[in-house]
């Protein structure tokens, strides 16, 4: 009895103070941090030879196979050395005050890094260069006539219209030179967007410069012309 | 001596609180850059997505749009068009609670911000792919003075939504056919396309494996698995030392002569055959036997010119 009296007595006091086993959960009321982990050590280490990214202390991670799936965990399975980036120096094109027969030019450049396999960018104009109700035509070069698709010779000042030409990394083999332009898809008119950079192989600051064209004759009527060209680049999937 | 110090103290105030000029830009990256997603109908997915400001402090906006597969290299053109919710099976949702699709977000420069985004599936019978973008450009001003590009940066989300737990499989091998022979020296290009004829997008494996007349393997590699989106097509690479793809090219040695046999397996992820062809391609050693007439020819023509030599020389002697 005085046995079973202190078996008892010791269950009842050592039973609140019994370790409980706790998850890694990190939340609060207002963030919750999914696939938490505490590491060792984790994250980009370099030297001028070097460059390495580690995660060190994961619990169960590596390449898993069976019949029916492939499963690979951790977190340098989803880390990539660099992120899929897109950049377009100086927004804002001005093609400073037309002249009658005269070509007014201006240029940005397009910026790339791609890892995987790949990306393309593609491009359109949200409508022709407008001004109130005139506007502007896309240019049909000297001769071919180019389109939205196949570059050709723009030299002629008596030839009118707004185009573009690109030089650079992964730009259309149909711009063969900076004197082969083509004018931009217009979303107005439901066309689709035109192909300006494309590669299949990851890389890094891949750049495209693209030169923005127009020309006017004489009957163009007076005003400030504008229009938008939006740009998307999209990763090789 | 007052006066330089004057000057020298006033040369580093305006070095040291002179604002930089930055060249200004635009620019944004994100990651994941691809997700791809197996779904059951009324489930959700969560997607978080990063994105950086790499130019400018400004605003932009986040919108979801229907993605194409075009081409034959993993090529997806994105719809200038918003989003129809009414044409897919999923309810796609923007989970940030101070961010919406559609409306302008302010990013400072070198910031980071989270997208959370949800797919939830409909109630289906049966299994449908939806192909979409999530595009975050900079946003377009009401009224602009001056021609203006506006960036975007797309991450594709490719959703299989099944409501039998059934993915078909159709799979067919174009572009595999080879001339009559080629010379042992000849590189070989093999760029064979795989054509994906169901509505359902699969990522598969395999190898492809040439033997010699023997039944000697003389090359093998394992087929690299890219996604291939339902009614597509895409070329099948190999992997190379590193397991990135690669290009599959066969250098077929000097002295290889006979019929080798090409062999191209297609599997699933799980090791299941799908498919299985096999091409029979001649190798000659066609520069070495052309290197060899042409040696044949001249000692010929050595012997003869030897021989010819010969008969006059007697002559002469007499």
């Amino acid at each position: 009895m005085r046995l079973l009296f202190v078996t008892l007595s010791l269950l009842f006091f050592l039973f609140p103070y019994a370790l409980c086993a706790q998850a890694e959960t990190m939340e609060s009321n207002s963030f919750r941090i999914r696939m938490g982990n505490f590491n060792i050590t984790s994250g980009l280490k370099s030297s001028t030879s070097y460059s390495l990214t580690d995660t060190v202390g994961q619990t169960a991670a590596g390449l898993f196979t069976s019949s029916g799936y492939a499963l690979l965990a951790g977190f340098q399975y989803m880390y990539t050395l660099y992120n899929f980036s897109f950049v377009v120096s100086t927004p804002l094109i001005s093609l400073g005050t037309l002249i009658p027969n005269t070509f007014a030019s201006g240029s940005n450049t397009l910026t790339v890094s791609a890892p995987g396999q790949g990306y393309s960018v593609t491009a359109y104009e949200i409508n022709r260069l407008t001004s109130g109700s005139n506007y502007i035509d896309d240019t049909t070069c000297d001769s071919g006539p180019c389109t939205e698709s196949t570059a050709q010779v723009w030299t002629n000042t008596n030839s009118l219209g707004f185009g573009y030409n690109m030089a650079g990394n992964d730009i259309p083999a149909t711009f063969a030179n900076n004197t082969y332009f083509r004018p931009f898809p217009d979303l107005s008119l439901g066309d689709s967007p035109a192909t300006v950079m494309s590669s299949t192989s990851a890389g890094q600051n891949r750049v495209a410069t693209v030169t923005y064209k127009a020309n006017i004759g004489g009957a163009q009527a007076a005003g400030n012309y504008v229009t938008q060209i939006i740009y998307i680049a999209t990763p090789v999937y | 001596m007052k006066q330089i110090r004057i000057f020298l103290l006033c040369t580093m105030y305006y070095v040291l609180c002179t604002s930089s000029i930055h060249a200004q830009q635009v620019g944004l990256s994100i990651t994941p850059p691809v997700t791809q997603i197996l779904l059951a109908p009324n489930k959700k997915f969560i997607q978080t997505f990063s994105i950086l400001n790499q130019g400018e402090s400004g605003n932009f906006v986040a919108s979801l749009h229907k993605v194409m597969p075009v081409g034959l290299d993993g090529h997806a053109e994105v719809d200038p068009k918003p989003l129809d919710l009414s044409s897919i099976s999923i309810i796609p949702r923007l989970e940030n609670a101070d961010i919406e699709l559609g409306k302008p977000f302010a990013l400072e420069q070198a910031k980071a911000l989270q997208l959370v985004v949800s797919l939830e599936g409909s109630s289906i019978a049966d299994t449908e792919d939806t192909y979409l973008a999530l595009v975050v450009q900079a946003e377009s001003p009401e009224h602009s003075n001056t021609t203006i590009t506006t960036p975007g940066i797309s991450a594709l989300l490719f959703v299989t939504l099944s409501g039998d737990n059934s993915i078909p499989v159709k799979l067919d091998v174009k572009d595999f056919e080879f001339p009559a022979f080629i010379d042992s020296g000849q590189t070989l290009q093999i760029k064979p396309v795989l054509e994906n004829n169901s509505n359902i997008m699969i990522r598969p494996e395999g190898s492809l494996h040439i033997l010699s007349p023997q039944g000697k393997e003389v090359y093998q590699t394992t087929i690299y698995n890219n996604l291939i989106l339902g009614n597509s097509k895409r070329i099948i690479q190999g992997r190379n030392d590193t397991g990135s793809p690669s290009n599959i090219v066969w250098d077929p040695k000097l002295s290889s002569f006979g019929p080798h046999t090409l062999k191209l397996i297609i599997e699933t992820t799980g090791k299941t055959k799908i498919l299985e062809v096999e091409r029979v391609l001649w190798i000659l050693p066609i520069r070495i036997l052309i290197s060899l007439l042409l040696a044949i020819i001249i000692s010929l023509l050595l012997i003869i010119l030897k021989k010819r030599f010969h008969k006059q020389s007697p002559d002469i002697n007499s």
